[in-house]
């Protein structure tokens, strides 16, 4: 297994752990995430703290597979797909995604999700009864 | 440049010729193209034809570019932009995308795309 590879399954485990400082240490401390790439990136570890923090309020990451990666230098490509449970909606979501992860010296750099945010909306009832 | 990028370069650059011979030469007779991960595949170069045609007919000035790819075996992942005018209303439309091609005998097999279907405005 490459380092990159490497790095990247590390990370996971920390995740399965809720290990916020564990899972920081993989990445530089000047990580641009994209969760979603059409919106401004999440930047820093301060940052990365908070999204964290307001990730876990919202969604309980259930499952995190890893299905097809591919490596071209310091880019690493990924195919998966995650199982999370909807605490506000209690509902669980199937959500395949790809993810692009850029290293520099052995740590993420850079992250970026690809995955259809429709999905992860509050259902249709949940916004219309209030 | 891997042979599984050359193999999608090709089938880009006859998609930019409006080429479908072409471009289904790179497919395998029983592709599977998901081009969004909520819908169903189409299955067989017959429905891709048909996709296809559609598609050119109604969207016009159509930017396909790869920003990175990777390679393992017989996938290939790349990160790129898709990018379209809808003829009927004249909007300018941007997908940032990712998707993983499945080869087999030097041709696509499978296809998924990863995306937000919501239209996203260029500029």
């Amino acid at each position: 297994m490459s380092r990159n590879l490497d790095c990247m399954y590390s990370l996971m485990e920390t995740w399965k752990r809720r290990d916020v400082e564990g899972y920081l240490s993989h990445l530089t401390d000047d990580i641009e995430y994209h969760w979603h790439v059409s919106s401004k990136p999440v930047r820093g570890w301060d940052k990365m703290r908070k999204f964290l923090a307001n990730y876990t309020a919202a969604f309980e990451q259930r499952e995190w597979r890893v299905l097809h990666t591919a490596e071209a230098g310091d880019v690493l490509m990924v195919e998966g797909h995650e199982v999370l449970y909807d605490r506000k909606h209690d509902r669980v979501i199937q959500q395949p995604f790809m993810q692009v992860y850029e290293f520099r010296d052995g740590k993420i750099a850079r992250m970026r999700d690809y995955y259809e945010p429709a999905n992860l909306r509050p259902p249709q009832a949940a916004t219309t009864t209030a | 440049m891997g042979a599984l990028m050359n193999c999608l370069q090709k089938a880009m650059s006859a998609a930019d010729r409006r080429d479908i011979a072409g471009y289904l030469d790179c497919l395998t007779d029983d592709i599977e193209y998901k081009l969004h991960v909520n819908a169903r595949p189409l299955n067989g170069k017959a429905w891709v034809e048909r996709f296809l045609r559609k598609y050119w007919d109604t969207m016009t000035d159509t930017v396909w570019r790869i920003d990175r790819f990777a390679e393992n075996g017989d996938i290939l992942m790349v990160e790129g932009i898709e990018e379209y005018t809808v003829k009927a209303t004249g909007q300018r439309v941007l997908h940032p995308y990712m998707g993983i091609l499945e080869f087999r005998d030097g041709r696509i097999a499978k296809m998924r795309d990863y995306f937000e279907m919501g239209e996203t405005k260029a500029g």
